[in-house]
């Protein structure tokens, strides 16, 4: 993996954190108003969410360059 | 909560708004005290309605997180990005075009500042100077020595 695909790969990683961590926030306020009497949990819940989904995304990310995918192996 | 209390259909709520709204048409007093009374168990069906709105809500909300890519691989999210981005300014200048403030808000200065070179070029410096930094610290050493000896002699 070149230096500026490394750099690409990084950088598609942080701005997908902050949408997920923005979009997790975002559903765990209206869930908290909604149905848990503007608790701080869901709020919480959702951000911690958010940023899980988005490491796992960066992880498959910068693995796959190390990965044989399906359609290598299918050529 | 009592048991013989039945909940109130909607068609029943319907027909007990016109019951009330005639008796005080026709100023029936009698009639009005029986539907006020059946109003009281009307009280029934509002949680459920409000259940129904919130869940509503909430599903709208993860439907729409769920379709435009938010929460789905990086390429989907950057995209998303990128379509908000083109999509902020005609609706900002549609909200003032609605409210009327058009000619009040000064156009956004297109600021030179990037934070990636900043960050970059904070990183080199800071670097450079670290790397430097033994031999600066050997040379001043040897000033202050020399200054020293030269003020015993």
């Amino acid at each position: 993996m070149s230096e500026k695909e490394l750099g690409k790969k990084w950088d598609r990683c942080l701005a997908d954190g902050a949408i997920k961590l923005g979009t997790g926030l975002g559903l765990g306020i209206v869930f908290s108003v909604l149905f848990f009497k503007r608790h701080t949990w869901p709020i919480s819940f959702g951000s911690g969410t958010g940023l899980g989904m988005a490491y796992a995304n960066c992880q498959n990310d910068l693995r796959s360059f190390y990965l044989l995918h399906r359609s290598d192996k299918e050529q | 909560m009592r048991r013989d209390q039945t909940g109130l259909s909607f068609s029943r709520a319907i027909q007990i708004a016109f019951t009330q709204a005639y008796s005080w048409r026709t100023w029936n007093n009698s009639t009005l005290k029986e539907t006020t009374l059946q109003w009281t168990m009307a009280a029934r069906i509002l949680p459920v309605v409000k259940l129904a709105t919130k869940l509503t809500i909430a599903g709208g909300a993860l439907y729409v997180a769920c379709d435009s890519g938010l929460l789905g691989s990086s390429e989907q999210g950057s995209e998303a990005l990128e379509k908000a981005k083109a999509a902020i300014p005609p609706a900002i200048e549609e909200w003032m075009k609605y409210f009327g403030l058009e000619a009040q808000l000064p156009t956004m200065p297109k600021v030179e500042f990037s934070p990636v070179q900043a960050w970059n070029s904070g990183v080199r410096q800071t670097i450079s100077t670290l790397s430097e930094a033994p031999t600066k610290a050997t040379g001043y050493t040897n000033q202050c020595l020399q200054y020293l000896k030269d003020l015993t002699k």
